[in-house]
């Protein structure tokens, strides 16, 4: 089993959608953007709650934060809305200092958008194998 | 009326995720870019950022360093 990618749980419980609508309106106030949906909106939602009380391993709750990253349910923010939710889930894991700065920078950089899939993998297989 | 432990967590868990969010903003731009190419963008962190990286790795080295001085 692999230390990191594998680890199943309910990963999105504390988060209803709801929170992530108002953690996205606080960040276009910081920066004084517009606050509102797109029309992903709705559908992003929904997925959203369908899953948010289902188990799954930590690499998919990724791969899901990604996608509602690119799926852009806001205008502004969605970056570092669906970012910063994958940077919090890295506190669930049982990861030493220095595995803990890997994952953070690798979670990160793929949820932005800057790591590819296959990039992802590679340094997810290393944390996951050779830590 | 008190919150629920869910509400509990969930209030906590927001917090944290928001605290991250707002400590990582300045690396996003606004827009939507990775919907519309498919590439997500981040800023880099600069010289200033890589030093304090360098800062922390040293630091927790020598933490490691310590802690496993004392067990042994």
């Amino acid at each position: 089993m692999a230390k990191f990618s594998d680890v199943s749980r309910v990963w999105f419980q504390a988060m209803p959608w709801e929170r992530v609508v108002a953690m996205n309106e606080q960040l276009c106030a910081a920066r004084s953007a517009l606050h509102n949906s797109t029309s992903a909106s709705g559908a992003v939602a929904e997925a959203w709650q369908e899953r948010q009380h289902r188990e799954m391993t930590f690499r998919k709750a990724v791969d899901l934060l990604r996608w509602r990253h690119q799926a852009a349910p806001f205008c502004f923010f969605n970056g570092n809305t669906f970012a910063a939710i994958a940077l919090t889930l890295l506190g669930k894991l049982e990861a030493s200092p220095a595995e803990g700065a890997a994952l953070r920078s690798a979670v990160g950089h793929y949820v932005a958008g800057v790591l590819g899939m296959a990039e992802f993998a590679q340094m997810m297989e290393t944390l996951d194998h050779n830590s | 009326m008190n919150p629920t432990i869910q509400e509990q967590e969930e209030q906590a868990f927001f917090d944290e995720a928001l605290a991250e969010a707002l400590r990582i903003t300045d690396r996003f731009v606004a827009e939507p870019v990775f919907a519309r190419t498919g590439q997500g963008v981040l800023m880099s962190r600069g010289v200033e950022g890589m030093k304090a990286d360098e800062e922390l790795l040293r630091a927790t080295a020598a933490t490691k360093t310590q802690t496993d001085g004392k067990v042994q």
